[in-house]
């Protein structure tokens, strides 16, 4: 059984590791490739302890510093805390490998995508999901970890696919005056077709 | 005024506004000159197309009566010669020059001597709808003290400007005010490398019938005597109010649709200018008008008239700002149909090009043609929207070759399926925007209006704009004669294929554009989403033939 102190530890190196050295992965890959990490060798008290996260801002959420903070250390924006924080624990949520498409295949996987194949393979439940979907557009950062809380479960229930890297760019870019995240998670949302939900594509989908 | 005569005659004054070549320095030359140096002269211009238009036809008008040619042999002859004989020109011009002065007191160029009792109007009058395209003001008075001066060079411009594009419209003595004869519909113009090569080129075969035969006026009465142009007229024709008729080409051209006094006086400094002129309705076209060579026209359907005044005959093309020249090439190219005539000009370029390409004489395979009109407003015939002016590349092949003129065709289908994809997307994103959550079919009026808003459609076809004209004269190049043009069973030109993409791309460009806006709400960003995704599977299938298109480019990494 880890204690705090080891649990650091092994989150400062792995931080450490990825941001510098021969590979350098972005934060938010590395993050998540150690978020999956920790699920692989089942670390339930990990995983329980980010889950205490919900709900929470990441100041009150002092369980999950050890997991977290080192991975924080030099962001260029503080607020940019919030996307690492709450994947982190919608993670924990949900503890399943990111979405990655094949190479040469475009076609998004952003939440808007996640929800338009939820909604594809659940039609009921779809009028409800879409509710909840314009909520998230219409409001502001502050407002989607709860947003996103909910619609994790479902997408959980379901077994579809999330992209958590994305994810977390996407959080910490929402309030972009361009609002090219929300115009991007639309465009998978309302925009997809059939052949957006096969596995393989052979037309690749064009910007 | 009071005894002092005045002169300014047209013949050696230097009042026809030329562009040179190369970048040299715009000249103005006199009526003798420009003719004589014509093959050094790259274009007559001037700022408004109307006066342009009305210059060409003046130029034209000598030129016959001097030259002829009465048949293509005789044209060639003239071509080949590379310039007008500045003797013949001077000769002609010498023969005429008093009825070429613009302040004669008997016989002022193009006018008519002082009139009783005609008020007098600001000289602006005649520059106006020159100037703007805009007859709003016609009668406006107000600022009646001190009009501003033009010179006399200036006002010889309006004034030929006037004749030709008189506009029907208000009382006036001795009948309402009529038409001139390139008021109405849209009228080309061959542009050859020079100034010699266009006015030859817009000069067809000119005898006693052709290409405009005399005609009776209203009344039934013949004309007076054999074609000639006004200023040979010793009696021209008086005013009648069912129509005057027509001597012939020369006659028409030459056309007096207004009775003009210009009021000549003095600049200080030097020079003459006018402030002021008479205007009345003078002679009116007869009916059934006389078909223009430099016109479009096309049958009207029975039901089109709604019983209002019989139609008689073919009627002039209408100029639609609202709808770049290039979008109806195809048409305006293609030969007779029962439908649709091309300008009579167009059957002339074609034997230029058949002489051409027969090693006949020597000439370049396109040329330009600039196409003018005015549009007017479709609830008032008598009011002026705007004038246009566009410039076309014209390979001479498109006139005789049909199977290219087809491909074109093709070419702007395609356009137009791009464009049917384009709005129906765009249709379906207002709807969206503006009654989210009701079925298909609530609230159109208000998503059409908003679609209408979004500007897509303009955007699209101004940016499809250049792509076809470098198309336009791309297809042409595949040469018969060098190996396959046409590919084999199945596959198409690959310029069309190309076409076919630009089309697409340019579609999904044009909403893109529009919809980048659509993003501060749910509502909006829904609209968005869901016009592009229609817009693609639209596109798919009004671009179905060619497949081709929608493969994705092989760099399009990012």
């Amino acid at each position: 059984m880890t204690t705090e102190i080891t649990d650091r530890a092994e989150a400062a190196a792995a931080a450490e590791a990825a941001g510098g050295g021969k590979e350098m992965k972005p934060r938010e890959v590395a993050f998540v490739d150690y978020l999956e990490a920790l699920a692989a060798r089942d670390d339930r008290a990990a995983l329980a302890r980010l889950r205490r996260g919900l709900g929470k801002t990441l100041d009150e959420a002092r369980e999950t510093h050890r997991y977290v903070m080192p991975w924080l250390r030099n962001l260029r924006r503080k607020s940019d805390e919030l996307g690492y924080f709450t994947v982190a624990t919608l993670f924990a949520l949900y503890p399943e490998r990111s979405w990655r498409r094949p190479e040469g295949d475009r076609r998004p996987t952003n939440m808007g995508a996640s929800l338009a194949v939820l909604t594809f393979e659940n039609q009921d439940g779809s009028a409800g999901v879409e509710r909840r979907f314009n909520a998230m557009l219409d409001g502001d950062r502050e407002a989607l970890p709860d947003h996103l809380r909910y619609t994790i479960t479902l997408i959980k229930n379901a077994g579809v696919a999330v992209d958590w890297e994305r994810l977390i760019r996407d959080i910490n870019q929402w309030e972009h005056p361009e609002r090219f995240v929300q115009t991007a998670w639309s465009r998978a949302f309302w925009g997809a077709t059939p052949e957006d939900f096969t596995e393989e594509s052979t037309i690749p989908e064009e910007e | 005024m009071g005894d002092k005569k005045f002169s300014y005659n047209l013949v050696d004054e230097p009042w026809v506004p030329c562009q040179m070549p190369g970048s040299g320095a715009p000249e103005t030359l006199s009526l003798r000159d420009v003719l004589a140096r014509a093959h050094e002269v790259r274009e007559v211009s001037h700022q408004s197309p109307l006066v342009t238009a009305a210059l060409h036809r003046l130029l034209l008008a000598v030129l016959h009566r001097v030259f002829g040619p009465a048949d293509y042999g005789e044209w060639q002859r003239l071509w080949g010669r590379g310039r007008f004989d500045p003797n013949a020109v001077a000769e002609y011009l010498a023969a005429w020059r008093r009825r070429f002065d613009l302040f004669s007191e008997g016989r002022p160029f193009y006018q008519v001597g002082r009139m009783e009792r005609a008020i007098e109007h600001p000289a602006a009058l005649l520059a106006q709808e020159a100037a703007t395209g805009n007859n709003a003001t016609l009668f406006d008075h107000s600022r009646n003290d001190r009009p501003r001066l033009y010179t006399a060079a200036e006002a010889a411009r309006y004034l030929l400007a006037q004749q030709a594009y008189a506009i029907g419209f208000g009382k006036s003595d001795p009948f309402y005010f009529r038409d001139g004869p390139l008021t109405r519909g849209i009228s080309v113009l061959a542009v050859g490398r020079s100034l010699f090569e266009t006015l030859l080129l817009n000069m067809m075969p000119y005898t006693s019938s052709s290409p405009v035969p005399p005609q009776a006026g209203g009344d039934g009465r013949g004309p007076a005597g054999e074609d000639m142009p006004f200023w040979e007229q010793d009696f021209p024709e008086e005013p009648e109010s069912e129509g005057s008729p027509v001597r012939g080409y020369t006659d028409y051209l030459t056309w007096q649709s207004r009775r003009i006094h210009l009021i000549p006086e003095e600049i200080p400094g030097g020079g003459l200018g006018v402030r002021r002129c008479q205007l009345q309705q003078r002679l009116r076209l007869p009916s059934p008008l006389p078909r223009d060579p430099f016109k479009a026209y096309y049958e009207p359907r029975a039901a089109d008239d709604g019983g209002a005044a019989a139609v008689v005959g073919p009627l002039p093309v209408k100029y639609n700002t609202a709808r770049a020249v290039w979008r109806d090439s195809h048409a305006l190219i293609q030969r007779a149909d029962a439908t649709r005539h091309r300008p009579l000009l167009f059957d002339h370029l074609a034997e230029v090009e058949r002489a051409r390409a027969a090693g006949e004489i020597e000439a370049e395979p396109r040329y330009a043609v600039a196409v003018y009109g005015l549009a007017f407003d479709p609830q008032n015939a008598a009011s002026v929207l705007a004038w246009g002016r566009e410039r076309l590349p014209l390979p001479l092949s498109y006139l005789r070759d049909d199977e290219l003129l087809a491909s074109l065709g093709r070419a702007l289908k395609l356009a137009d399926a791009g464009r049917s994809a384009l709005r129906s997307a765009t249709l379906e994103a207002a709807r969206l925007l503006v009654s989210p959550s009701s079925e298909k079919g609530g609230s159109d009026a208000g998503a059409s209006a908003k679609a209408e808003d979004f500007g897509a459609e303009s955007t699209y076809w101004s940016r499809l704009e250049t792509p076809f004209r470098r198309l336009m004269s791309e297809l042409p190049q595949a040469d018969p004669g060098e190996g396959v043009r046409a590919t084999e069973e199945g596959e198409h030109d690959p310029r069309l294929s190309e076409w076919a993409r630009t089309v697409r791309v340019t579609a999904a460009g044009a909403l893109a554009e529009t919809t980048r806006n659509l993003r501060g709400s749910a509502r909006s960003l829904r609209a968005a989403a869901q016009g592009d995704s229609l817009l693609r599977r639209y596109l798919r299938k009004a671009l179905a033939d060619y497949p081709e298109a929608f493969e994705a480019e092989a760099a399009a990494a990012v």
